[in-house]
């Protein structure tokens, strides 16, 4: 245990060395924290944005702003966290970003449905039941997919954040910049979208695992 | 103890309920709202299935060669915002 703790101390230490000697002028030094920290951030902004492509722009971005910002770094604390919100802040925006400009492209398609088709309870409702047993794992896959797509993108981060990287809610809020009660509200909101979107997909699967294990 | 709202439930298993010791008691002896949460957690463990991709092992190398151009000759260095968080 010690063992342990000495060790995540000594990994703090050389970021924090290797900071300092990117401050004084050694610009290839940040290579080394660019090199430690990329996988965290791309599973992070992954999962915000749920594709490759968005996710690898904003690993780039938030080495690329913690550059610029590193004067601002407090040395006391961790870069591996600090490179993290800049890349949680960054994936937030550049998601809504995106949001705007589509309904800007949709506009008139959405003013027809008065904007149901973002709903996922909609969604699914539209769904034609599939037989049993047709309930592949690439298509609950889809499903997932789409039902993260139908959150918001303050309900996305705050469920990525919470649910598969396990951030406290005083670190989501400080992304999300709102007080911890509202971010409480908005994991418990995203959890409700995503089972109403996804209960019927989950329970038919398991009703097919269940047959087929019987058969 | 009446039954569980989903709200409840969720922050529950989020370890964000205050009355936490209640629920469970509750969730002991009531195979309604044990059953209701065992449907939440059934849709969250399906999205845990959901994959990640792969960057690739070589990963950080390509991220650093992608970067390092656009990189200045000195980072900004301002010893009196030192303390602020990011934003």
């Amino acid at each position: 245990m010690t063992r342990m703790k000495d060790s995540v101390e000594s990994a703090l230490d050389s970021d924090a060395i290797v900071v300092e000697r990117t401050l004084s002028g050694d610009r290839d030094a940040y290579r080394l924290l660019v090199e430690r920290h990329s996988a965290n951030l791309f599973r992070l902004a992954y999962r915000m944005t749920g594709n490759r492509h968005d996710a690898e722009e904003v690993v780039q971005e938030a080495f690329l702003r913690g550059y610029q910002k590193l004067g601002q770094f407090a040395s006391k604390s961790n870069f591996g966290t600090w490179v993290y919100r800049i890349a949680a802040n960054y994936a937030i925006d550049r998601v809504r970003q995106q949001r705007r400009e589509e309904a800007r492209k949709e506009k008139p398609a959405r003013d027809k449905s008065g904007g149901k088709e973002t709903d996922p309870m909609n969604f699914v409702k539209d769904e034609k039941p599939l037989p049993e047993r047709l309930m592949l794992n690439t298509e609950l896959r889809k499903k997932m997919e789409e039902a993260l797509d139908a959150l918001t993108p303050s309900e996305r981060t705050a469920f990525v954040m919470r649910h598969w990287e396990g951030c406290a809610i005083e670190e989501i809020a400080g992304v999300l910049k709102s007080n911890s009660g509202a971010t409480k509200n908005t994991v418990f909101r995203a959890v409700q979208k995503l089972r109403r979107a996804l209960e019927p997909f989950v329970t038919k699967r398991m009703e097919a695992r269940a047959i087929g294990q019987q058969g | 103890m009446r039954h569980l709202t989903e709200n409840e439930l969720i922050g529950y298993r989020e370890g964000e309920h205050a009355e936490r010791e209640e629920i469970t008691v509750h969730l002991a002896g009531c195979e309604i709202c044990s059953k209701e949460l065992e449907r939440i957690e059934a849709v969250l463990a399906a999205l845990d299935a959901l994959p990640v991709e792969d960057p690739g092992e070589d990963y950080g190398r390509r991220v650093w060669q992608q970067i390092a151009p656009r990189l200045g000759e000195k980072p900004g260095r301002s010893s009196w915002l030192r303390s602020l968080p990011a934003d």
